[in-house]
């Protein structure tokens, strides 16, 4: 239902959500577009609206359904027969893990992999990341500026005609720098299972990024 | 008149939208000339579809999977009744507002109970909007009790890995007893002390040395200690 309100109404603010989905509780409304969130179909990115004459400027967050991701779900089957055939069973391990959660941390992988008397292959993992097939999250809250018209740097065509709407401006902003978006840090020096245990108190914000499936449109083409 | 007219205006019509005459044909239901292809050479197809029947299936029965409890709790009639008809009575004795426990359900596939979404959702402002995460409590749950696997079973997996636990701490210290009885095996006497020190200490052993303050009945030996019964 939340889904469909993004879809058929736009891009919402959460009361706006709220409202139009008419669902019994605000709890539910808020678990669903938390799970739309983990599973890469809505993007929320922060926006300032000027407000009525004497009313200051607010910043509000609004969220927009990723319509390409929503659809390239129909094709995860064929995703991992792609990467079993290229890549070899780790690395469908570790493809079924993102498809199934949508998004996990470092931690959450070798949890994982331990109940299934699997040990986590950092090397597949390596793989799938140079292949350009996982990525870093994007950014939970991108800020849009009001007069913020420069063109995203990515080279891909947005539409047609050559407009760039609001939407893909911030699906464009919440990509993290090229620099950052496949980076993997691993810490050799000590055990990655005990720091993963103590990750809550330690600085190392290596192992808690996120990684998320990249949808290539290549894969399409294969 | 009119009739006339209406009559004329549908025959010309029916003249313009007319087909040539066609030569019919008798419909054949199985022809012969048709060749099918081999049932069992659609492999690939045929683990496009399985993936895609596991992963919905996983999906279903997992956290992500918000379902509306309200719907699932039993509705209480509405008060006051207006009209307490037969039918009203019916519709209060109808099977799905009231949860009455049947017999039946006992061989009824049990609902699996899900995990809540906090275990799975990283919910950190880094992660997603704070508007939403704002009101939920960030409880940081051991990760090691999360349940990846959905075909483990559900009710003995704790209590399974707790045991292994315990079972690997034994063995564990039964193979570091036996490593050091080897070594004092090889050893002559002059270990003896050591291995007095290694065993086990316990109540057991040190029983001279047992304090039973607890025992109210046998007085102490010691006449100095407090005596509370005079």
């Amino acid at each position: 239902k939340v889904c469909e309100c993004l879809l058929r109404k736009g891009t919402l603010t959460f009361p706006e959500i709220l409202r139009y989905s008419e669902l019994p509780s605000r709890k539910v409304t808020v678990n669903c577009v938390l799970v739309l969130i983990q599973h890469n179909c809505v993007q929320a990115f922060a926006i300032e609206r000027q407000g009525a004459i004497g009313v200051k400027p607010r910043i509000i967050t609004q969220y927009t359904a990723i319509f390409e991701n929503i659809l390239h779900r129909l094709r995860f089957s064929k995703f991992l027969v792609i990467v079993k055939e290229e890549f070899g069973e780790e690395c469908e391990e570790i493809l079924i893990a993102l498809l199934q959660h949508g998004r996990l941390t470092l931690e959450q992988f070798i949890f994982r992999a331990k109940e299934f008397n699997k040990e986590f292959s950092w090397e597949s993992f390596d793989s799938l990341v140079n292949a350009r097939y996982v990525e870093r999250c994007p950014l939970s809250e991108p800020f849009l500026s009001p007069c913020d018209e420069t063109p995203p740097t990515k080279k891909r065509k947005f539409s047609l005609t050559g407009e760039i709407t609001e939407e893909q401006l911030a699906i464009a902003a919440a990509i993290p720098s090229e620099a950052e978006r496949f980076l993997v840090i691993i810490d050799t020096k000590t055990d990655v299972t005990s720091e993963a245990l103590t990750k809550e108190n330690t600085p190392n914000v290596k192992l808690e990024e996120k990684f998320s499936l990249l949808v290539s449109l290549d894969l399409e083409h294969s | 008149m009119s009739r006339g007219r209406g009559w004329g205006r549908g025959r010309g019509f029916g003249g313009g939208g007319g087909f040539g005459i066609v030569k019919t044909e008798p419909y054949l239901y199985f022809p012969e000339d048709v060749e099918l292809p081999d049932v069992h050479g659609i492999t690939e197809e045929k683990t496009l579809a399985n993936w895609n029947v596991k992963l919905l299936n996983y999906w279903k029965f997992s956290p992500y999977y918000i379902e509306d409890k309200a719907q699932n709790t039993p509705q209480l009639p509405r008060f006051p009744i207006d009209e307490p008809s037969e039918f009203n009575l019916l519709g209060m004795l109808d099977s799905n507002d009231v949860e009455i426990e049947r017999y039946s359900d006992k061989y009824k596939p049990k609902k699996k109970r899900r995990d809540p979404l906090s275990y799975y959702l990283k919910l950190t402002p880094t992660n997603f909007p704070l508007e939403l995460i704002q009101g939920s409590k960030r409880v940081q749950h051991d990760q090691s009790k999360l349940q990846w696997n959905p075909d483990s079973s559900d009710a003995f997996t704790v209590l399974d890995k707790v045991d292994k636990k315990f079972k690997d701490h034994v063995k564990e210290l039964q193979a570091e007893k036996k490593a050091k009885e080897d070594e004092s095996e090889e050893e002559n006497g002059e270990n003896i002390e050591e291995e007095s020190s290694n065993d086990e200490i316990d109540d057991y052993t040190e029983g001279q040395y047992f304090d039973d303050d607890e025992d109210d009945f046998n007085p102490g030996d010691d006449n100095n200690e407090e005596d509370y019964y005079e």
